[in-house]
């Protein structure tokens, strides 16, 4: 087979391995029922939809609460990682390694630890209930991922331009604003895609440190589920995959140095 | 304007020696004055100095009749042009030439035709749209020395101004006509 053939057939699996999953929430949530043996629903209904998208449901408001999470804890994850990234990266200094280690943490600990510790430190803080607390607890497995990738993007930056840019003229905000912010913004794009994604997906930590008070769209939708409602909890997992799905999309375009469009052909 | 050195020392933190030590040093206005020196001598770390990037540990450094001590890089009115070229990889040679320019607020018009001006000077003319990686390495390195003149320094620090520019455009009016201070390694 010619390669082209076999780039086709890739592009193919990896496409149905992405939509797969999708088949059965898209046919769930316009469903009027569906019961085991048969292939497909008896009867369609837009029922789910309705009440997904409607203010009862408390869909769209969760939404939105989900996404003003996500930005907030990528902001600040931006706004301390970009920084301590940039110390690491840069200097050597006494315990960059222990700091190594720790922001590795995160990720090896089991979560269930990392969630009961948490809990109780945010308990005695007051911070248990609060969407600001869990903007807070999300920053936990969010910052050491960020911090880490800018570590990485400023191990390969080369600090004499921005003298370069001061020579010209430049003061210390301009010279980061014009110069250094621009040479590290591909790296910093992706660390806070995938920032925005981990809280995004974040279902444990909200939970216990939301107090069943932040109800973000995991939480939405796993009550659902969890009430036999598998049409709407259908509906709610085909608007919670979007973001995923579009910076995917996005990140692809960008590896490929194609338009959104090329990537779909493959 | 007039360049002093005066007793200029510095040593880098962990460095045993100090790399620079009573250095004394004049260049008249409109000078050129070039510093030689073997391979680790302390010539771009006395040009450093200079432009602000380092601080000395002792003496002073003037620059017509004031001292440049404490001033940082940005307000010393000096331009430095480094080894390397370190043309700025987001914006186009014609952004790059004109990124000190635009800092001034100068009229779009006013920088276009300025930058234009010194394009030629420095044999770049034509090429304003290109990214800095699609250039050879002489011409980045003109395209770094461009950056800097566009802007009538006070003092003009050039760190190797050979490296990368063939002999053909050494000779070019751009180096031989500027009237700012020079300093050169
Ligand atoms: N950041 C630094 N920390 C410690 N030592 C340094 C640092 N930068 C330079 N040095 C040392 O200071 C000395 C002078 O360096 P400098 O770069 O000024 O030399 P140079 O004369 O410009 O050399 P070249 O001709 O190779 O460019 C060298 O021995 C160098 O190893
Ligand atoms: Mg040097």
């Amino acid at each position: 087979m010619r390669a082209e053939t076999w780039r086709l057939l890739a592009g193919v699996l990896v496409a149905l391995a992405l939509v797969l999953p999708l088949v059965p929430l898209a046919i769930w949530s316009g469903a009027h029922g569906w019961r085991y043996p048969d292939l497909l629903p008896q009867q369609w209904s837009g029922k789910a939809w309705t009440l997904a998208l409607s203010d009862r449901g408390g869909v769209v408001e969760s939404l939105g609460l989900t996404l003003t999470i996500a930005i907030a804890t990528t902001a600040l994850a931006a706004l301390v990682g970009v920084p301590a990234g940039r110390a690491l990266g840069l200097y050597d200094f006494r315990g960059k390694r222990l700091i190594l280690l720790l922001l590795l943490a995160p990720a090896i600990l089991p979560g269930i630890a990392l969630v009961l510790g948490l809990h109780d430190l945010f308990l005695r803080l007051g911070l248990v209930g609060t969407t600001g607390g869990v903007i807070l607890a999300h920053l936990v497995p969010v910052l050491p991922y960020m911090t880490l990738v800018m570590a990485a993007v400023f191990a390969g930056f080369d600090t004499r331009i921005e003298a370069q840019a001061r020579s010209l003229g430049a003061g210390p905000l301009r010279t980061f604003a014009t110069v250094t912010l621009p040479v590290i913004l591909p790296g910093l794009l992706t660390g806070a895609l995938f920032a925005f994604l981990v809280s995004w997906s974040q279902y444990l930590l909200t939970l216990a440190i939301g107090g069943g008070r932040v109800q973000t769209l995991p939480l939405v939708l796993y009550s659902y589920a969890a009430a036999g409602r598998n049409d709407v909890a259908g509906a709610i997992a085909l608007i919670y995959i979007l973001p995923g799905l579009a910076i995917l999309l996005f990140t692809a375009s960008r590896v490929t140095g194609r338009g959104f469009g090329a990537v779909l052909r493959p | 304007m007039r360049l002093e050195l005066q007793g200029l020392r510095l040593a880098y933190p962990g460095a045993g020696l100090a790399t620079i030590s009573d250095l004394d040093l004049v260049a008249e206005k409109g000078s050129l004055t070039a510093l030689l020196g073997p391979s680790g001598s302390g010539k771009t770390t006395v040009m450093k100095l200079i432009a602000g990037h380092l601080s000395p540990d002792a003496g002073d450094i003037r620059l017509g009749d004031r001292s440049l001590l404490g001033l940082p890089p940005e307000k010393r009115r000096v331009a430095m042009v480094f080894q390397d070229p370190l043309l700025f990889p987001h914006l186009t040679l014609a952004g790059n030439v004109g990124f000190g320019l635009r800092l001034r607020g100068l009229p779009p018009a006013r920088i276009a035709a300025d930058v234009e001006a010194m394009l030629a000077r420095v044999q770049l003319a034509g090429l304003g749209d290109r990214r800095p990686h699609q250039l050879s390495g002489g011409q980045q390195q003109r395209a770094a020395l461009a950056r800097a003149l566009v802007l009538r320094p006070d003092l003009l620090l050039l760190d190797e101004p050979s490296v990368g520019v063939d002999p053909l455009s050494r000779r070019s009016p751009a180096l031989t006509r500027a009237s700012a201070t020079r300093c050169a390694a």
